[in-house]
């Protein structure tokens, strides 16, 4: 599927990442740190937390450097700006949220090689305007997280019993292979199974023509 | 003027002032956080402390600042050498009352022993302190500090479950063949069983990063009590020695 490139409106470039550009189950992007992180709704909400960040931010700052930023050095100057945000939320999580940071402090480092974040960069943030790449970053977190949190809840949920580490009042049995990266594999699958099933009825051919082929 | 983007000094000069900029900008914010960020590394270790010599109903009690103040006065802290590999222990030594100018604390007045506990887990290395009762016999309390373990896995050895199965096990010198403690494994059968009263549950999942927290903390335990006896004292935890 090709990712969007063309000039859009600040709305637009948001609604898109929330759902039909969905990065992770329309793009399938970020799907390592979607298996590694989402056994636990807490580690996965403080995770997107850090991911949303770093794709408003990065495609902020591309954005308004693209007129002056060489080709040559595009990709390698793209990495050094996501690496620059990335440890911003580590540094932030080591000084203010020690305990987390604990917890977290190795997938928080994967958010640098994340594809959505560099993903985003190239296709839009390094032609569009700054408003509409800020847009189109914050809602490729945004739909990355819709879908890593609804995966954590269902893995938290059947793995451990809980939600946020709070147990359900439903005693469940629990399943270890959801609470291994295995596990997300399944979860993930239906979900995208879900969601484009419903994305296919949704966006029938007389109400978008347009739509670019999935 | 609009740049020439594809000259090479321009190429150059603009990868190397964008990343003198950024890595400045990353140093200035850590330089900026260094202090909070080691205030915070130093009461994660104090906290352990306190909670594995005085238990986590006190620490549940105490202010970040009174946790500090307990570390520091109640816990001594001197180098014992392992003789059997040369490797250079932090002995901590933790008393119910505040250092005294000079003077030598009772036996009464002491809580325990403790020592820094370190080895390879599932994925990396996994760091965290231990306190034995003064007669070097029986757990007071494990925390763990630093690990990569899987979390909801692995990472479920930093939870009360898991820790609090610790306290009171023996780790006095296990008969021959036998260990420190054990964790995971049948059930015990009996009191004759050798791991009887040394056995704790693995963590349901995570049988690597159970299997591999056994393993150091039997050689730490093991390095510990030799030496303690190398340091002059006794397996009895009777200081024959100058006090701390």
């Amino acid at each position: 599927m090709a990712m969007q490139t063309e000039q859009l409106g600040p709305r637009r470039a948001l609604s898109n990442q929330l759902w039909q550009e969905n990065p992770v189950f329309r793009q399938v992007l970020g799907i390592c740190s979607a298996l590694a992180v989402t056994n636990l709704l807490v580690n996965t909400g403080l995770m997107c937390l850090g991911l949303i960040w770093t794709t408003t931010m990065s495609s902020l700052t591309v954005s308004l450097l693209r007129n002056y930023t060489p080709q040559r050095v595009r990709i390698m100057f793209s990495v050094l700006i996501i690496a620059v945000y990335v440890i911003m939320v580590d540094i932030a999580l080591r000084a203010f949220f020690p305990m987390v940071h604990r917890d977290i402090a190795a997938y928080v480092g994967l958010i640098v090689t994340n594809c959505i974040v560099l993903g985003r960069i190239e296709a839009f943030a390094s032609r569009n305007r700054p408003l509409a790449a800020v847009c189109d970053g914050l809602g490729a977190g945004l739909g990355y997280s819709a879908i890593l949190l609804a995966v954590a809840t269902v893995r938290e949920l059947l793995g451990f019993g809980t939600l946020f580490g709070l147990p359900v009042p439903v005693k469940l049995h629990q399943w270890t292979i959801m609470v291994t990266p295995p596990g997300a594999f399944f979860v993930l699958a239906v979900l995208v199974w879900i969601a484009r099933s419903y994305a296919i009825r949704r966006e029938s051919p007389s109400d978008d023509a347009g739509e670019e082929g999935n | 003027m609009r740049p020439k983007l594809t000259h090479p000094a321009y190429v150059l000069a603009y990868a190397g002032l964008t990343s003198m900029v950024f890595t400045a900008a990353i140093m200035a914010l850590s330089a900026a956080t260094a202090g909070i960020v080691e205030r915070n590394e130093k009461l994660l270790t104090q906290r352990a402390l306190v909670a594995v010599f005085f238990g986590a109903d006190t620490l549940a009690q105490l202010t970040d600042r009174q946790v500090s103040d307990i570390a520091e006065d109640r816990i001594d802290r001197r180098e014992i050498t392992d003789p059997a590999t040369g490797k250079a222990i932090t002995l901590l030594t933790a008393y119910s009352t505040d250092k005294r100018n000079g003077a030598m604390r009772s036996r009464d007045e002491m809580v325990g022993y403790g020592l820094g506990i370190s080895g390879v887990g599932f994925w990396a290395r996994i760091d965290g302190v231990l306190a034995v009762e003064p007669d070097l016999n029986a757990i007071k309390g494990v925390r763990f500090l630093n690990h990569s373990e899987t979390p909801g896995l692995g990472g479920r050895i930093t939870t009360d479950e898991f820790l609090n199965a610790f306290a009171g096990l023996n780790v006095s010198e296990p008969a021959s063949g036998g260990r420190f403690i054990y964790i995971g494994g049948d059930k015990v059968s009996g009191a004759t069983d050798p791991r009887y009263g040394r056995r704790v549950d693995a963590i349901t999942g995570a049988t690597g990063t159970s299997k591999a927290v056994e393993e150091f903390l039997n050689a730490d335990i093991a390095a510990f009590r030799r030496a303690m006896a190398a340091a002059g004292l006794t397996n009895s935890g009777t200081e024959i020695g100058e006090g701390d």
